[in-house]
């Protein structure tokens, strides 16, 4: 995938901004994807599991210091 | 009369767990009740309360159909993953960790497939039972942020069925904190007490369909329990005649939707500090591990530390109201809810602060670990007003007791 083949400096980015972009990526991943069926959205019930992944993704990069754990997350 | 069968009762589905079980007698009454939880069905029908399992509707059919499904919604994700792409990359104003960055189309999609296949389950299932004419007259459910139960809930609010979440315990976010536990999907709350009602009013939940009900899970806190000396006797035949403080220290576990990192240097230190304390004020020990904690040989941790430690105490994960009432006095780890229920049992609490997560009353003590010993020493000593704390959260507190009845009347007025 391909598209977001950006230059990363990733030790800048906080704990407590990727938790911000977490939240967000959760809530639009899946902005303008037909994930319904019976009349549910799919993409609302997988939202604990795609915070949870994201969350684990970030989580193993902060025990790396990949992210920087320079600011008090709220979560 | 007549030979006319008896009208079809309603159904109710139920999610399960510890909080809807006060409810599954009284619900029982007038409701049929359909378990979206397996072992709940199970524990209810050796009740011989009138339930089923959803998943009883599972067959060979609705496993092809699911199966099918998932994959052309997976097919949906794949070709989606350009614009998911820019997603990421904006999300973390292009910046993301290496994993989400560029090799998320490698794994993703996988995930996608995987985590759908649950949900779709569920629906079909759902539909199934549709299918069969009986009317669905409502769900009650003690959470709608897992996949399983929002799941549930989403399909009853997409067909004005009304959904009722009897939350399994007040939520301690701090204000401004974002966190799913704010993004509740049934349409009425069962709330607790002022405390969780102004916590999912201030997350955006309409007031007028939270409703002050108490908590079931509560009411059995109210009963027949043992008194000090008894529990004290059962727990450890040489622990009534121990000379010092009785402290119980609860433990807890680490959720997984937030980038929360160390907590096991968290939990090490209030540990430490807790055992440093016991052995400070000369106290019994008690360790009541939490029924998450999922690390391995816990038990045999704590009780080889206060061996070494020489602090006389136990060890257990069962056996709740025994070691409540034994206690002179709580610790928790972190803002737990087990400070109501020693409350309510007329025990005080501290507990080790976390980040992200407080009570929003002034009690209970809190601490970090440097400084817990010196808080328990004034809180054994202290006297404060606990009745007020608990009603914050417990509104039939001064009743004592009476919740279940409280959300048993909301259900059957809504779900008709």
């Amino acid at each position: 995938m391909e598209g977001s083949h950006v230059t990363t400096d990733v030790t800048t980015l906080t704990k407590a901004a990727a938790e911000r972009a977490n939240w967000k990526l959760a809530h639009s991943w899946a902005d303008n994807l037909s994930l319904e069926f019976a009349g549910v959205d799919l993409a609302d019930c997988m939202e604990y599991n795609v915070l949870s992944v994201l969350g684990g993704i970030a989580l193993d990069y902060l025990e790396k210091g990949v992210i920087a754990d320079g600011q008090q997350s709220g979560t | 009369m007549g030979n006319n069968p008896a009208p079809e009762r309603p159904i109710l589905l139920v999610s399960g767990g510890a909080t809807t079980t006060p409810l599954w007698e009284q619900l029982a009454e007038t409701h049929d009740l359909v378990f979206l939880y397996p072992q709940a069905a199970q524990q209810a029908a050796a009740l011989g309360l009138p339930s089923a399992a959803l998943g009883a509707l599972w067959d060979a059919d609705l496993q092809e159909r699911v199966a099918n499904i998932a994959v052309v919604l997976a097919a949906r994700v794949v070709n989606h993953l350009p614009a998911v792409s820019e997603r990421v990359a904006d999300a973390y104003a292009g910046s993301p960790p290496p994993n989400l960055n560029g090799a998320f189309g490698e794994w993703f999609p996988g995930y996608a497939h995987s985590a759908l296949s649950g949900p779709l389950a569920i629906l079909a299932q759902l539909e199934k039972l549709a299918s069969t004419g009986r009317h669905i007259a409502g769900c009650v459910t003690h959470e709608d942020v897992a996949p399983d139960t929002r799941t549930l809930v989403n399909w009853c609010n997409a067909r004005g069925i009304p959904t009722i979440h009897v939350p399994h315990a007040p939520c301690h976010l701090l204000p401004g904190v974002v966190d799913i536990h704010r993004e509740t999907r049934a349409t009425w709350i069962a709330a607790s007490g002022p405390a969780m009602a102004d916590f999912y009013a201030e997350a955006g939940h309409d007031p007028a369909k939270i409703t002050l009900t108490g908590g079931p899970l509560f009411d059995g806190l109210y009963g027949a329990r043992p008194d000090r000396a008894e529990a004290r006797a059962v727990l450890d035949r040489d622990l009534p005649a121990f000379a010092g403080p009785v402290l119980c220290y609860m433990t807890t576990w680490g959720q997984t939707t937030s980038t929360r990192s160390d907590f096991e240097r968290e939990f090490a230190a209030g540990w430490e500090a807790t055992l440093a304390t016991a052995k400070a004020l000369g106290a019994y020990l008690m360790v009541l591990v939490h029924w998450h904690d999922g690390r391995a040989g816990i038990e045999e941790k704590y009780d080889a530390a206060m061996v070494v430690a020489g602090v006389q105490g136990l060890v257990t994960r069962n056996h709740k109201l025994y070691v409540l009432a034994a206690a002179d006095l709580l610790i928790a780890q972190g803002p737990s809810n087990m400070t109501i229920d020693a409350a309510i049992v007329g025990v005080p609490s501290v507990y080790l602060s976390t980040e992200g997560f407080d009570f929003r009353t002034q009690l209970p003590h809190r601490c970090q670990p440097s400084e817990l010993a010196g808080v328990v020493t004034h809180a054994l000593a202290s006297q404060e007003d606990w009745d007020g704390f608990v009603a914050e959260y417990n509104v039939t507190h001064g009743a004592r007791g009476g919740a279940t009845e409280n959300v048993v009347a909301m259900v059957r007025q809504l779900c008709q």
